[in-house]
């Protein structure tokens, strides 16, 4: 171990340098970044332009009930023109237009002309979700109209008097629907976090970092499989020996390479403890090690066992988020990649830089699953038998 | 109380192909027994097999009393190749190849063998003085492994093998490469091992070597043991 850190000094020295310049970036950058507040985001950032054409109340009420829902950055009560020229220049996502008579249609039952929205081609990701927003709202909107309309039949049957009946009814019956909905029910904040492309590359990095003493692990264990010098370790200290002298060696190189930049983090005080941040990297670097000891005893010639150990590490590291978020993936792969080793902990990983460290500790010991399979393969796979 | 290798029916098949069938012998301690063959004959086969790092697919090894048998395999003056850790106490394996770290010098492999075999500080001191001690490496200790001659290395390689104090020793080819000033110093050492009481066998492509080292030579022919050939020496 010491004659293979003296070998490689020059090159540890500048990845040691690299990481500790890379760190203090990021951390000036993410500083300045102001997306980086602790609150649960919703996953929707939407402006949008409101073009009342109907002058009632209702537009009215439709714009203080938008403004105060926690996902719509901007609303804008513009004319059509105006609306259009902000979808043109991308200041907004969707116009919404209330066209005349909407308010008296409403309160009549009567047939009415349809509410427009005019979308963004531009940005199809905001787009199809409000689409999707909308076609949840329209279907529940429809069922709880049909509702109120048959208690405004039977208000007015009530009541005797028919406008003042209608009005008061109207009345009740849009309140009820505005208190049904509530104001962030169709908003998603579920499993993704929101996305902060700074602290995604960090946390990419740092996973990276954290995985490449892992392949070191397997080239080790490949290069001697099977060899006579094997043969003389086993007969000198046995198989469990050997395979925990490869970890701590691969730990060794993960200490020179993650050391700096989880200091650099903890001195720079972006996050409030960088323990969870270390122990997720470490189970990280574990799981891909105890993979690798299996991996690295498949029969097979040295550059091929090599070859496929760089295969799985890119599959590893694709699948688990570290390079993209899953969430740009296809829906099944998407809901593959939770199953994959790296997943849990990339996403623990990212969580903990975007809150700062103070993701809880449950989270950390549910993220830790991985190692489990991946200890069972090594305890299997990863032995000489003899 | 004279102790014996016991080997019994041991045979290995690999890929299909019979390396090593049916082979039983017995050796006294305090004696060298040479393993003859060509190549392929199944002599490295043999030796790995009773170094414990080949698995075997039938037969059974023990070292221990005169009057060991199987009922009597387990206990206290008999050890057993199935009970790894006892074995592998036991022996000491020299491989074919030299398996050795040529990034460090003599004295470093040595420190980093004793160290691998879990000593405590002061005994790994003791052994490594010990072993540096040895006429076959004392003059070149602090020599790379890797500016050794072949036969300088083949003896750096007998020591790290020698190193615990082991009963029964195993040579894979310990002479291949060695010239012969380095050979006539194995020579002399694996004689006096003989004669501390070592069980030591020795496997080697030269006839005359092994007729020169051995009481007893065993003959393999395509996995089989043809003959064991007591030897006048």
């Amino acid at each position: 171990m010491r004659l293979e850190l003296r070998s490689a000094r020059t090159a540890m020295l500048l990845t040691v340098l690299a990481s500790i310049v890379l760190s203090v970036l990021i951390i000036n950058f993410a500083k300045d970044d102001p997306g980086t507040d602790t609150e649960k985001l919703p996953v929707l950032s939407v402006a949008a332009s409101i073009v009342d054409e109907d002058n009632s109340p209702l537009g009215q009420m439709l714009i203080s009930y938008l403004e105060d829902i926690s996902y719509v950055e901007a609303i804008y009560n513009d004319d059509m023109e105006q609306a259009l020229e902000r979808l043109e220049a991308d200041d907004i996502v969707v116009i919404l237009r209330l066209p005349p008579g909407l308010f008296e249609e409403t309160r009549s039952g009567s047939q009415r002309e349809a509410v427009e929205l005019w979308l963004n081609p531009r940005k199809p990701a905001e787009s199809n979700q409000i689409s999707i927003l909308v076609q949840q709202y329209a279907t529940v909107l429809d069922y709880l109209y049909g509702s109120v309309f048959g208690y405004q039949k039977v208000y007015v049957e009530l009541g005797g008097e028919e406008s003042a009946s209608w009005e008061e009814s109207s009345r009740h019956s849009l309140n009820a629907l505005i208190m049904y909905f509530g104001r962030d029910r169709y908003a998603q904040v579920g499993e993704h976090r929101p996305f902060n492309v700074l602290i995604h590359t960090y946390a990419g990095i740092l996973m990276v970092l954290s995985l490449l003493p892992a392949m070191g692990v397997l080239a080790a264990t490949g290069r001697m499989a099977g060899t006579s010098y094997e043969d003389r370790l086993i007969l000198s200290c046995g198989s469990a020996s050997m395979m925990a002298a490869r970890l701590i060696s691969g730990f060794i190189w993960w200490l020179i390479l993650l050391l700096p930049p989880l200091l650099a983090l903890a001195l720079a005080g972006l996050i409030g403890s960088v323990f969870s941040i270390a122990i997720i990297l470490m189970a990280a670097y574990f799981t891909l090690a105890l993979i690798m000891l299996a991996l690295g005893r498949v029969k097979a010639p040295y550059i091929t066992t090599m070859l496929t150990g760089w295969l799985t590490f890119l599959i590893v590291i694709v699948l688990g988020g570290v390079i993209y978020p899953t969430s740009l993936f296809p829906d099944w792969l998407d809901k593959s990649a939770v199953f994959t080793p790296i997943y849990p902990l990339m996403q623990f990983l990212y969580r903990s830089l975007y809150q700062e460290g103070t993701v809880g500790s449950a989270s950390l010991i549910n993220a830790l699953w991985p190692l489990v399979p991946a200890g069972f393969v090594a305890v299997l796979f990863g032995r000489r038998r003899v | 109380m004279a102790f014996k290798l016991y080997a019994k029916g041991l045979s290995k098949s690999r890929a299909g192909l019979r390396t090593l069938e049916d082979v039983s012998f017995e050796q006294p301690q305090g004696s060298i027994y040479g393993i003859a063959g060509e190549n392929g004959a199944g002599k490295s086969t043999l030796l790995k097999i009773l170094a414990s790092v080949l698995p075997r697919d039938s037969g059974s090894v023990f070292f221990g009393h005169e009057k060991v048998n199987a009922s009597t395999e387990g206990d206290r003056y008999c050890v057993s190749l199935d009970d790894l850790n006892r074995w592998r106490e036991l022996i000491a394996y020299v491989p074919q190849e030299l398996a050795l770290d040529d990034r460090l010098t003599v004295r470093e492999t040595l420190s980093f063998w004793t160290a691998a075999r879990g000593l405590s500080s002061s005994e790994r001191k003791e052994q490594i003085e010990l072993a540096a001690a040895d006429p076959l490496i004392s003059e070149f200790l602090d020599k790379l492994i890797r500016e050794c001659s072949g036969g300088m290395a083949r003896r750096v390689s007998l020591i790290v093998g020698l190193l615990g104090d082991p009963q029964l020793i195993l040579l894979d080819e310990p002479f291949a490469g060695a010239d012969n000033h380095s050979r006539q110093l194995m020579f002399e050492r694996l004689s006096q091992l003989r004669s501390d009481g070592k069980t030591i066998l020795v496997s080697a492509h030269e006839g005359e070597v092994l007729e020169q080292l051995s009481n007893r030579i065993l003959h393999l022919h395509e996995g089989k043991l043809r003959d064991a050939l007591p030897n006048n020496t």
